[in-house]
């Protein structure tokens, strides 16, 4: 598998689409699943890791949508980041 | 290396696979030379991908959160990414997947022309081009200008063509469209020159990359080229059933088709985030899959690479044709990987039946002696969906052949076309 991780789970054994916050984690929602995806390749290049997770439609009032786990302490580097490259993050789901 | 050999590499990953080309030989089977229509054969490392796409990971992407679908959607976003960096374009986000080019351009050609707008287009396009736009003009929506290529002319010049185009582009005219390179010869059209014209007027500038798309260097940014629409199966050596719009910031055309995207499922309107917005109903992964690997095949080569030598063979195959008596070669004066040429006496659908026939063919390479027992090849006849461009060029009633020259042609096929040509019995 590559290295797009699922929120709740690393691998196909896995199951379920249950969204669960780990503590110390945040989770940014942005979208689409490819804006996503690019929101977490211009990251990786910042050298910020982070896993997509598919967010549920209760939690953002949008619809279906994705968003990226990576820890609370990296928050204000990933809004930096991402404001920079122009893409928005819809709302924050964690700590703080 | 053969292919099929290639193809079933024991050794796994896709990595482990040459990115070079191999060295392809045809023990038997057809000489190919319908690239135009489709690239033939494909490396080996894009079948492998989509093999992979449907053994290993075969979920749905953008289609719910487990593992599969996750790792679908990664190899989806990829291709999005190398298709960008091919392309000098840096919005990845922005690549949307089609069926092919013609789902493109009529994406972007009726989306974003208006009731009174008026639209522009060379005399050498492909019906992928003029039908989507002779349809808008025949509901009255549009008018249509036409602009001079000079293709027959051998004094053409880049100046020329600008200032042809620079004729039509008056007040009111919404977009340029056109095609890089044409389908039926070897004539390109100068895009960098043409796109910043477009950009100083206000001109949207579309252009339809069929035939260039992995050949000839393209630059979106660059050349100015508001959107580029392009197939995965000809020089990107992916397989058939995608293609891709690439789309500039600040353009929205309307949607061509509505449906589910994986996004705001409780609404009736399409999101406005993009590419999901022209993407309705489910991606074709294993095609798109293949087109990564197609493109990163294409990129370890290099499109210079590849010009160079579909150049050099087309070229070997022109000065054989031209040097054969009934034989009228098109463009002779222009070089590029399609050659257009007919035979005094025969109608071209005759000429292709009787090279696709299979006869023993010897012949002698070099000092090396080919024998290629039961070989045909593969050309095509008639009118090849352009009838702009044979109307330009001057095609008899009985239509022109084409051979179009690929990546895996080699040098005695060009010699093995112009030999089966001048064993054709004379009728003139």
């Amino acid at each position: 598998m590559g290295n797009v991780r699922s929120g709740r789970s690393t691998g196909p054994e896995g199951g379920g689409g249950t969204f669960i916050q780990y503590p110390g984690t945040c989770t940014a929602v942005i979208g689409s699943m490819t804006l996503t995806l690019r929101a977490q390749s211009i990251l990786a290049d910042a050298s910020i890791r982070t896993s997509v997770t598919k967010i549920s439609s209760a939690k953002t009032h949008h619809g279906c949508a994705y968003g990226l786990i990576y820890p609370c302490i990296q928050s204000g580097n990933v809004s930096a980041v991402l404001s920079d490259a122009g893409i928005a993050i819809r709302q924050v789901l964690g700590e703080g | 290396m053969n292919l099929s050999d290639a193809a079933k590499h024991p050794s796994g990953g896709r990595n482990r696979l040459p990115r070079q080309a191999p060295e392809i030989v045809y023990n038997s089977g057809p000489v190919y030379l319908d690239n135009a229509a489709t690239s033939f054969p494909k490396p080996p490392s894009v079948i492998q991908a989509v093999e992979e796409s449907i053994e290993l990971y075969g979920g749905n992407p953008g289609r719910g959160s487990h593992a599969l679908a996750l790792r679908a959607a990664e190899e989806v976003y990829a291709c999005r990414e190398a298709a960008a960096r091919l392309f000098g374009f840096s919005h990845p986000e922005r690549v949307i997947f089609t069926l092919n080019t013609t789902h493109a351009l009529n994406l972007v050609l009726k989306g974003l022309l208006r009731p009174g707008d008026r639209a522009v287009c060379s005399d050498m396009e492909h019906n992928a081009v003029f039908r989507p736009l002779y349809r808008l003009v025949s509901d009255g929506v549009i008018t249509l200008d036409i602009f001079d290529t000079y293709a027959t002319r051998r004094d053409r010049t880049d100046d020329m063509i600008l200032s042809s185009l620079e004729r039509h582009l008056q007040p009111g005219t919404r977009l340029l469209v056109c095609a890089h390179a044409s389908n039926i010869c070897p004539l390109t059209l100068p895009l960098a020159r043409m796109g910043q014209l477009c950009h100083q007027r206000g001109v949207l500038f579309v252009v339809d990359g069929a035939q260039s798309a992995g050949v000839l260097d393209i630059d979106m940014e660059a050349m100015h080229i508001d959107a580029l629409c392009v197939p995965g199966h000809k020089g990107l050596m992916g397989p058939m059933g995608c293609g891709m719009l690439l789309l500039s910031p600040d353009i929205l055309p309307d949607t061509l088709l509505e449906g589910g995207n994986g996004l705001d499922s409780l609404s009736g309107e399409m999101a406005l985030d993009l590419p999901e917005r022209y993407e309705a109903g489910t991606l074709p992964l294993p095609a798109i899959a293949g087109l990564r690997a197609g493109i990163e095949y294409v990129q370890s080569v290099t499109p210079a690479a590849i010009r160079e030598k579909e150049t050099r063979l087309c070229t070997l195959a022109r000065d054989g044709l031209l040097a054969t008596p009934g034989v009228r070669v098109f463009l002779p004066h222009l070089s590029g990987s399609t050659l257009l040429f007919t035979v005094d006496g025969y109608d071209s659908e005759e000429v292709a039946g009787y090279l696709d026939s299979a006869p023993t063919d010897t012949g002698m390479s070099g000092s090396r002696r080919t024998v290629r027992p039961g070989q045909s090849i593969c050309v095509r006849p008639g009118f090849h969906c352009a009838a702009l461009g044979h109307r330009t060029l001057g095609t008899p009633e009985g239509g022109a052949v084409r051979a179009s020259f690929g990546w895996f042609n080699t040098k005695e096929d060009a010699e093995a076309l112009v030999r089966r040509i001048r064993a054709l019995p004379g009728r003139y």
